[in-house]
């Protein structure tokens, strides 16, 4: 895997967004199943940091996990 | 005895204030989600997250149990994150959810909610939001509006991106709202680039 590769798997992995199976279970994201250990200890730093970005950019001040968790309870 | 005020938040959430519940999660989430770090090779941190919010909304609507002590619902709110974690590391062999009784009295190390909104940290990121190139900005922006609810490869679609380079404009608004912070003198956690 080059840097760009590594850095768009990263990426990939850092939306909030998270699919669902049939009964309503949260599935991890394919790009995470695909990062080894050293990458995974990158990701959570990463999803850190843009959840603190969405914060201060959404009009309700709600992360992507708060957004997706609100939109789920309705 | 007196309540703090993230207990507060998550009290009204027993009545079904919405608001209320999402402002709770918000001061809630970085302290849960820093708890989570010792997890981070073994699972998917965002996935713990949203589970654990998503109980702990169930737990204000649906049980009596009383609030006690400082900061009690973060306290609950770490262990259910705990729990998750480990049903998520045993998923392929049961599928089992772990009681709230289990976890209630689980606390470990300090444990503080975040401080409210901080203005001088919001302004400073929008305003390095704002400087970013038009590509970048406006992918970004389409990201942290819609990438709750929409996967990568439908945001991309709805911009006329393929996908691999709507993830490369992610990365490289990242990186150059990082540099921009950095010459701020802010430093978020997990700013890598």
């Amino acid at each position: 895997m080059n840097g760009q590769e590594r850095e768009a798997l990263l990426e990939a992995a850092s939306t909030p967004y998270r699919e669902r199976d049939a009964s309503g279970g949260i599935l991890s994201s394919p790009a995470f199943m695909d990062l080894d250990p050293a990458l995974r200890d990158e990701l959570v730093l990463r999803q850190a940091w843009m959840r603190e970005v969405e914060r201060a950019l959404h009009p309700m001040g709600w992360s992507g996990t708060v957004s997706a968790v609100m939109e789920r309870i309705g | 005895m007196t309540v703090t005020e993230i207990d507060s938040l998550f009290i009204k959430s027993r009545a079904g204030d919405r608001a209320a519940f999402a402002e709770w999660a918000g001061r809630i989430e970085r302290p849960v989600r820093t708890s989570l770090v010792r997890f981070a090779r073994a699972v998917d941190v965002e996935v713990v997250m949203q589970e654990t919010l998503l109980r702990m909304w169930l737990a204000a609507a649906h049980t009596r149990k009383s609030i006690e002590g400082e900061n009690a619902s973060l306290r609950l709110a770490i262990g259910v994150a705990r729990n998750v974690a480990r049903e998520e590391l045993r998923r392929a062999r049961r599928d089992a959810h772990a009681p709230l009784e289990d976890v209630e009295d689980s606390t470990e190390g300090i444990v503080e909610p975040s401080p409210g909104p901080d203005p001088g940290l919001a302004r400073a990121i929008r305003q390095c939001f704002e400087k970013l190139p038009g590509r970048l900005q406006t992918t970004l922006a389409h990201r942290i509006h819609h990438g709750a609810t929409r996967p990568d490869r439908d945001l991309a679609e709805q911009l006329g991106l393929k996908l691999n380079t709507f993830l490369q404009h992610i990365v490289r608004a990242r990186k150059s709202m990082a540099e921009c912070l950095r010459r701020k003198g802010v430093e978020l956690a997990g700013v890598a680039s």
